[in-house]
């Protein structure tokens, strides 16, 4: 079966322009070829740090913003080259949430009219319409009573369902979550959490989920494709991932995350040191060579290709295999 | 937000409510004119010229013998029909130019901002007056001419509320369920730039107000006998030693109206939107 | 042991068009010398306002209705402004969430923390040599190169340290953070978590940290406070809180939680949201939205009762109502 998703070197740099000649002076390499495939049904993990990328993959695989190189397959149909009738066509099994739940709504309609909006523009007849915003509501765990409400009458997590109800209100098979939950409070995060797998079980969708949070990334996702200026270093199954990290960088991320567990505060981490450098001027080779412990020579002069190590888990990594991380991905071992 | 917390927000503003009570007033006596005025704005009483206030004429008469205080009820009408037609064409202009350089952006937002910036550098009055002597006098002419000159300062603002707004979350949804430019632009960031909208009108209409008793006084605008507060200033001038109420009564009302209108107009903009201050 | 600082039945209320928010509700605790002491909850619960208050420094409309600070034996609540000058910055300094607006835009970094420096009365080039000391002291590379950027120069995590740099500048006796490492990526937050612990030793200060994350939590704090809607619920040391949670709010909220270490079955949830303050709910404040809920509950309010050695909670379930 095709995969549902099908990104293929994918590249995005935004110019930055400057000066009154209006010369295009350098880029922001927000996209730097990435390459993955989603498949049916399941629920695909992108982890990464601000800046790596993952929030431009996901206005990308929508068409929001245009690719600078390379291809997205939805289906099998490369929707960069789509007119924009057809990506209309494309976008109604397409559906997006994003993180900050207070401005995803517009201010100005109601509930009723922000899930109504979708349905018009597709030609859905109004009973229709009716009957599925009154079934999309429930879905969602929301009341009929807020179909009236404006956006701010509502908390963060009623306007972050209002906005999954909208993503879904189409029947599309694909959604992109954009860290849904990033914004909410913890409370909130675990039922907005639960309610994205009931739904995903009742309508079979298939999702992207982008977070910064790699505990929340473990409990949703099947796979998991960690990203740092704008390279996909490596793509594993969850427990897969988690277990056996072959990547530097995704053990760093693993073992700065805070864990809830006191008595395991001592334990042995690998921290990356220094920050991010910049998208304008990333370093040459791997993008990670000056924070990564492990660099050698090679590491400074190539960038590394993503390759299949084992089956289903690729890495993009010049030593893969080669150090092992055993003493930083025990787990819980005491309490 | 238009919503009724402003009303409540708004009964703690004292510019506010004063602006909205001067506002209130001067509508009142537009709509009610042939009700409050003793006299109708033309009728002339031959004998009773250049009289001073009593408590047959309120503010006394002109050099011919016509009622102040009536000609200033009526002048109400004029003043607020020009201040509110000159700023409908200005934010009907302002708005579509803002809204499509704010959200096209490349070419079309740099030609946009282009003109707006020559039209904002030119001294307003100096324009008006260009204008005006190129398509005659007349009270229509003035008010197309004051149009032309202050349409800058919404386009300005759309522009820039249009820009912050079209990255927003919310637009971007909408393109994502297939909404076309047109209808992102009106459904999803005009009603969002309302308030920032409303704030510079009722700004814009005091000193609409302001240019066309200006250009009245300087004979440009309406013309008599049209009881325009402009028209009746300048009328005054001549008799200021003799019959100094003819000018100073008029005079007060356009204070008193510009004054109320701007009040109104800052109240407004410190309720809805405080970071708004030009 | 002595404490350094003693919040006695501390009370915040917010007066604002649609009501009176009482943000922080008789809130009581101490915090130790050279202790971490975290005050944890979800937004909205008055962690925040609790840290103000005890810098006098409550935005408007708010207002301390009442209850004691004692910093130092010192009630801080009926210091004089002159007073409160001296002590913040001085004694007790403050690290925010977003160092950027923290942060003069228009100065370079060095200049900032030496102005804060200079203030207790050390001669300029002296000052100067103390900044480049501290920048060293919270490992930001190339100290001497550094101080002369401004503060858009530098990266999120540059700006922290920076913060926190100027924050220690003074020897205060106790750091206030407030969501200090929110706005920071994981393997900033990784660093910026080290730092503040070794601070802790290196200059015997006391922290109060200020967090919605119970991961942050974990890491670093001595003692805990979990705060719901304005009140404290329970407070213990940190073993006591993620291994023995008695209020059941507590314990939901730790179990809410994702796991990095292992994938768990369905996630626990909290029904509903927290409550609004202006009307919050009769008896105890999180009675609607738990599970364990007795009649009682909904009508009297229990009080912060001593379970065991150092570990309090405010729940009927231990006998809250009358100790």
């Amino acid at each position: 079966m095709t995969p549902v998703i099908q990104v293929k070197n994918l590249k995005k740099y935004f110019p930055i322009v400057k000066g009154i000649i209006r010369k295009k002076y350098s880029y922001i390499r927000a996209v730097d070829g990435v390459s993955f495939s989603i498949e049916m049904g399941e629920t695909f993990g992108l982890v990464g740090e601000s800046g790596s990328g993952k929030s431009t993959i996901a206005r990308l695989l929508l068409r929001l913003i245009e690719p600078t190189e390379g291809e997205i397959l939805f289906k099998g149909k490369d929707i960069t080259k789509l007119s924009k009738g057809e990506l209309r066509e494309v976008r109604k099994n397409m559906g997006i949430v994003f993180q900050d739940p207070a401005s995803s709504l517009n201010p100005r309609n109601t509930v009723y009219d922000t899930l109504l909006r979708p349905l018009k523009l597709h030609g859905i007849p109004k009973d229709e319409a009716e009957e599925r915003i009154h079934k999309v509501i429930e879905s969602v765990n929301l009341g009929e009573e807020l179909l009236g409400r404006y956006p701010h009458q509502l908390s963060g997590g009623q306007q972050q369902r209002v906005s999954i109800a909208r993503a879904i209100i189409l029947n599309p098979e694909f959604v992109v979550l954009d860290e849904p939950t990033s914004a909410l409070d913890v409370s909130v995060q675990a039922q907005i959490l639960n309610l994205l797998l009931d739904l995903q079980r009742e309508f079979r969708l298939t999702y992207l989920f982008i977070s910064h949070d790699l505990s929340v990334v473990r409990y949703i996702s099947d796979r998991i494709g960690v990203m740092y200026l704008g390279n996909l270093f490596e793509v594993a199954p969850t427990e897969r991932l988690y277990t056996h990290a072959f990547h530097p960088y995704t053990v760093g991320l693993m073992s700065s995350a805070p864990i809830l567990n006191p008595r395991l505060r001592s334990r042995k981490k690998l921290l990356l040191s220094g920050e991010p450098p910049s998208l304008i001027n990333p370093p040459s080779g791997c993008p990670l060579h000056p924070r990564c412990p492990f660099a050698k020579s090679i590491c400074r002069e190539k960038k590394p290709e993503l390759v299949e190590v084992e089956r289903d888990h690729f890495v993009a990594c010049h030593r893969a295999g080669e150090i092992d991380f055993s003493e930083f991905l025990g787990g819980e071992s005491v309490g | 937000m238009v919503n009724f917390d402003i009303l409540r927000s708004g009964s703690k503003n004292i510019s506010f409510k004063l602006g909205g009570m001067i506002f209130l007033s001067v509508i009142v006596m537009a709509i009610f004119a042939p009700l409050i005025a003793p006299y109708s704005y033309d009728e002339m009483h031959i004998s009773d010229i250049l009289k001073p206030p009593s408590s047959k004429y309120l503010l006394g008469t002109d050099q011919y013998g016509r009622d102040i205080f009536s000609r200033i009820v009526y002048g109400s009408r004029i003043a607020l029909k020009v201040g509110i037609l000159v700023v409908i064409i200005e934010t009907v202009i302002g708005i579509s130019l803002g809204l499509l350089a704010g959200y096209y952006g490349g070419k079309v937002d740099r030609i946009i901002s282009f003109i707006t910036d020559v039209f904002w550098a030119m001294p307003p009055l100096v324009l008006a007056l260009a204008v005006v002597t190129l398509l005659g006098p007349g009270l229509t002419n003035v008010m197309i001419a004051i149009a032309v000159v202050s349409w800058a300062q919404f386009t300005r603002v759309v522009r820039a509320k249009t820009q912050s707004l079209k990255n927003m979350p919310f637009v971007e949804a909408g393109r994502a369920i297939g909404e076309s430019d047109i209808s992102i632009m009106l459904r999803y960031i005009l009603p969002n730039t309302m308030g920032a909208i409303i704030v510079l009108s009722t700004l814009a209409l005091p000193s609409a107000i302001l240019s066309t008793t200006a250009m009245g006084f300087l004979g440009l605008g309406a013309q008599p006998p049209t009881p325009d507060w402009g028209v009746m200033l300048s009328e005054g001038i001549s008799y200021i030693g003799t019959a100094p109420w003819i000018s100073i009564f008029p005079g007060l009302a356009i204070v008193y109206t510009v004054l109320g209108f701007n009040l109104l107009g800052e109240g407004l903009r410190d309720i809805l939107d405080p970071r708004l201050k030009v | 042991m002595k404490a350094l600082l003693s919040v006695k039945d501390l009370r915040v209320n917010f007066y604002t068009s649609a009501g009176i928010v009482k943000a922080v509700d008789g809130i009581s605790f101490e915090i130790a010398k050279k202790e971490i002491f975290a005050l944890v909850g979800e937004s909205g619960c008055g962690k925040s306002t609790t840290a103000l208050a005890i810098m006098r420094l409550v935005p408007y409309p708010g207002k301390i209705v009442g209850g004691k600070i004692l910093f130092k034996n010192k009630n801080l609540l009926e210091a004089t402004g002159e007073e409160m000058t001296q002590i913040r910055g001085k004694e007790i300094s403050m690290i925010f969430q977003n160092p950027l607006t923290s942060l003069n835009p228009v100065y370079r970094v060095g200049h900032q923390v030496a102005e804060a420096i200079v203030l207790d009365n050390i001669p300029k080039r002296k000052a100067w040599k103390k900044v480049i000391e501290l920048f060293k002291n919270v490992k930001i590379p190339d100290a001497e190169e550094r101080a002369y950027s401004y503060p858009h120069e530098l990266s999120g995590g540059m700006r922290q340290r920076v913060m926190i740099g100027m924050m220690i500048s003074r020897e205060p006796s106790l750091i206030i953070a407030d969501e200090p490492t929110t706005a920071l990526d994981v393997t900033i937050q990784a660093q910026i978590i080290k730092l503040l612990s070794e601070l802790r030793d290196t200059l015997e200060t006391s922290i109060l940290l200020i967090t919605h994350d119970f991961g942050v939590v974990a890491e670093l704090a001595d003692r805990i406070a979990v705060m719901y809607a304005g009140k404290i619920v329970e407070m213990g040391n940190v073993y006591q809180i993620f291994e023995n949670p008695l209020h059941p709010y507590t314990g939901m909220l730790i179990d809410a939680l994702p796991r990095i270490t292992k994938k768990e079955g369905r996630l626990e949830e909290i029904p509903g949201s927290v409550p609004n303050l202006i009307n919050p709910p009769s008896g105890c404040r999180f009675h609607p939205r738990c599970p364990l809920k007795k009649e009682v509950c909904s009508t009297e309010e229990p009080s912060l009762v001593e379970v065991e050695r150092g570990h309090f909670v405010a729940c009927h379930l231990y006998g809250g109502g009358k100790a």
